[in-house]
């Protein structure tokens, strides 16, 4: 026996599966590893990787088997001699360092879900607490390791997917301290190839029937599934039993035969993806049963992801390897994580009802667990608890007809009723980038109006000072001089200018073209009342007034006047001015309004977008 | 560029203003009479203004 690395303190002969340790000089035979379970992991001893810019190799491992599943421990040793594990939990993967303990850890009997730990600055949750069945070792390890049972571990995890394990397998508790880590990122080489022969993914090949009815049954995640589902007699079976044994018959009310077919493969984020499994889990509110349906996506290297489907809306979801930041939101409970900042929608408790495929976890019908949903549109932060563990997953919201196109599905995808809690509005930031359009084609009107007022004419073209005195009696009536209009059709203002004190007059007025004999009939009445009273100083009305005729022909015209006064008024003396092209705000006012409805209905189609969405919350205001 | 219709849409309320603003329309109207007799310019009581007989109180506060 030659070992690999000098600190190793076991050792497993390839050929002959004895476990030696290494005492002083000599090698001490301490039993033997039984058969391990099929390999599903691509990782295999001899592998090397990077991690930080420092280059490592694996070289021992650890088995483990819980009754959600099992996992490997990787003992990796880095090019400076250091030692690390690399956790390998359904294509999951996390290094973690052994450390000094910063402080007493608790008891294994005093370590539950959700405690919390304050480390090195940052808040470690407890995740998982797992008792794990001690299945076997490979490889050189840098302590004795062959004669456990049953083993104790507690998972942390905390908002920056850092990762920490408390291990309870010796007399004083274990700390390993590490961080979540992405199977590219590891830039692994001298992989386990898919069809070596302890390889699980060759059982995928073999034939299988259901014991319990002989229907053919094909399993794709060999070596991570661990219940396969019948589909003709209903019986969830125990992938890991080579007999396949019967673990339970489900009665369903229904078939139900999944939108994506189970085997279908698909293309997500670049990557493919086979659909394995298909759930159903239903919720009751009030006696009203709601329900949708997920579908497991699977990829060898990358893992499982889910497809949710309600309604017709979708979400690619995927579990996170990290704790999100519980925050309050306003009124409402929150949480953050990486960056975004998630309201919760809806607090649930959801039962699984109807299952088909495959699962990497021992699946079961009416399973019940407590779902919490949080949204940042378009995303959803899912909670899932039950007594021993916590997961978390990232949602983004999908279309149906984006799911058809990624699995080549055949037809259209069934329209989507009602809103969904993390659907992004038809409008969504659509209204904001409108207003920015508004604010230029604003800032546009305004500059023409400014255009307007300083390139207008407003040239007077006739201006005259009458007096008027009703107690003379006669004819009140007259007519102006003639007086020109020059240029294009334009509108031409007339100003009144009085010098009423608490008096009125009436001007009947016309504007007669001399050639043509058109005319333009209005009146204006010109009021002033000014006094003095207890309160001090008012005044009420103006002694000037104006009229704006519009388009008015270029031409010769004059001016017809009638003034009317009260007949005992004293007289009054007034000037008419008529000045032509004189710019108007109203215009440029009306252009504002039309161009602000617009945006106004699509924010207005957002807002009530959102109302909608928010009646479906716990926060709904009809609740 | 974001909303092209809206874009367009803008334009032409812009363009239909300052056309309106070069013809001098408004908003306010007056009462267009047509052939008035030259007659007005010698007489000017004959011709009956659409407003004419208007009477009211303005009385002050």
């Amino acid at each position: 026996m030659q070992f690999r690395w000098p600190g190793a303190v076991q050792t497993t002969c390839d050929y002959c599966h004895s476990i030696l340790v290494r005492r002083d000089l000599n090698l001490e035979k301490v039993g033997e590893v039984g058969d391990l379970p099929l390999e599903a992991s691509p990782i295999q001893i001899g592998t090397e990787g990077v991690y930080r810019n420092k280059a490592f190799q694996v070289m021992g491992r650890i088995v483990y088997e819980y009754e959600g599943g099992g996992w490997n421990e990787w003992h990796i040793v880095f090019s400076d001699g250091a030692s690390a594990w690399l956790s390998d939990a359904q294509l999951e993967y996390d290094i973690s360092f052994l450390t000094p303990l910063p402080e007493t850890l608790p008891p294994a009997d005093q370590i539950a879900r959700a405690r919390q730990f304050l480390w090195s600055g940052a808040r470690y949750e407890v995740t998982a607490v797992t008792r794990a069945h001690y299945r076997g070792v490979a490889g050189e390890l840098p302590f004795e390791y062959w004669d456990k049972r049953d083993v104790l571990f507690a998972d942390l995890r905390t908002a920056d997917a850092r990762f920490a394990t408390i291990d309870y397998s010796e007399p004083t508790p274990l700390l390993f301290l590490g961080e979540a880590v992405e199977f590219d990122d590891l830039k692994l080489k001298n992989l386990r190839a898919e069809d070596a022969p302890e390889s699980g993914s060759r059982v995928a090949a073999s034939a299988l029937r259901c014991p319990g009815c002989g229907a053919p049954l094909t399993i794709s995640a060999a070596g991570h599934t661990l219940s396969v589902v019948c589909a003709n007699c209903k019986s969830i079976l125990d992938a890991k039993d080579p007999n396949l044994q019967v673990l339970e018959k489900f009665e369903a009310k229904q078939m139900i035969r999944p939108a994506i077919p189970l085997g279908t493969r698909g293309k997500l984020h670049g990557d493919d993806y086979q659909v394995i499994g298909f759930q159903v889990r239903t919720t009751d509110t009030e006696g009203v049963p709601d329900s949708w349906a997920e579908y497991l996506l699977f990829n060898r290297s990358k893992g499982f992801r889910y497809l949710t489907e309600y309604n017709g809306h979708w979400n690619d979801v995927k579990t996170i390897p990290a704790i999100p930041e519980r925050i309050q939101v306003g009124k409402k409970p929150g949480a953050k994580l990486m960056g975004h900042t998630y309201v919760l929608f809806d607090t649930e408790l959801a039962t699984t009802t109807y299952v088909l495929g495959e699962f990497p976890w021992r699946v079961h019908v009416g399973e019940k667990n407590g779902v919490k949903d949080f949204i940042a549109v378009p995303r959803i932060l899912s909670c899932e608890i039950t007594e021993q563990e916590t997961v978390w997953s990232l949602g983004e919201y999908m279309t149906g007809a984006q799911v058809w196109q990624a699995f080549h599905l055949p037809g259209h995808a069934p329209g989507a009723s009602g809103i969904f809690a993390n659907q992004p509005a038809p409008f969504a930031g659509q209204a904001s980038s409108m207003w920015r359009v508004c604010l230029n084609l604003l800032s546009a009107t305004i500059l023409l109006a400014i255009v307007f007022y300083m390139v207008a004419g407003q040239e007077s073209v006739f201006r005259r000072q009458y007096s008027y005195a009703p107690q003379s009696g006669g004819e009140a009536s007259f007519v102006t001089d003639e007086f020109e209009v020059k240029g294009h059709p334009s509108n031409v203002e007339i100003l009144i200018q009085t010098d009423l004190q608490n008096n009125w007059a009436y001007f009947n007025l016309a504007l007669i073209n001399e050639s043509t004999g058109q005319g333009y009939d209005f009146g204006r009445e010109v009021s002033y009342y000014a006094g003095r009273d207890s309160d001090g100083a008012w005044s009420e009305g103006s002694r000037n007034d104006s009229a704006i005729v519009p388009s008015v022909a270029p031409g010769k015209y004059y001016l017809r006047v009638e003034p009317e006064m009260d007949k005992n008024a004293s007289s009054m003396l007034y000037t008419l001015e008529i000045k032509r092209s004189v710019p108007s705000i109203g215009l440029f006012l009306i252009a504002a309004a039309l161009l602000v409805i617009p945006p106004i209905f699509l924010t207005w189609r957002a807002a009530s977008f959102e109302g909608k969405r928010w009646t479906q919350s716990d926060f709904s205001e009809r609740e | 560029m974001r909303h092209p219709l809206y874009a367009i849409y803008g334009a032409l309320v812009l363009a239909c203003a300052t056309f309106a603003q070069y013809q001098g329309w408004s908003l306010t109207r007056v009462n267009e009479v047509r052939n008035i007799p030259k007659t007005v310019r010698d007489n000017p009581g004959a011709y009956r203004s659409h407003y004419a007989g208007y009477y009211r109180y303005f009385g002050g506060k």
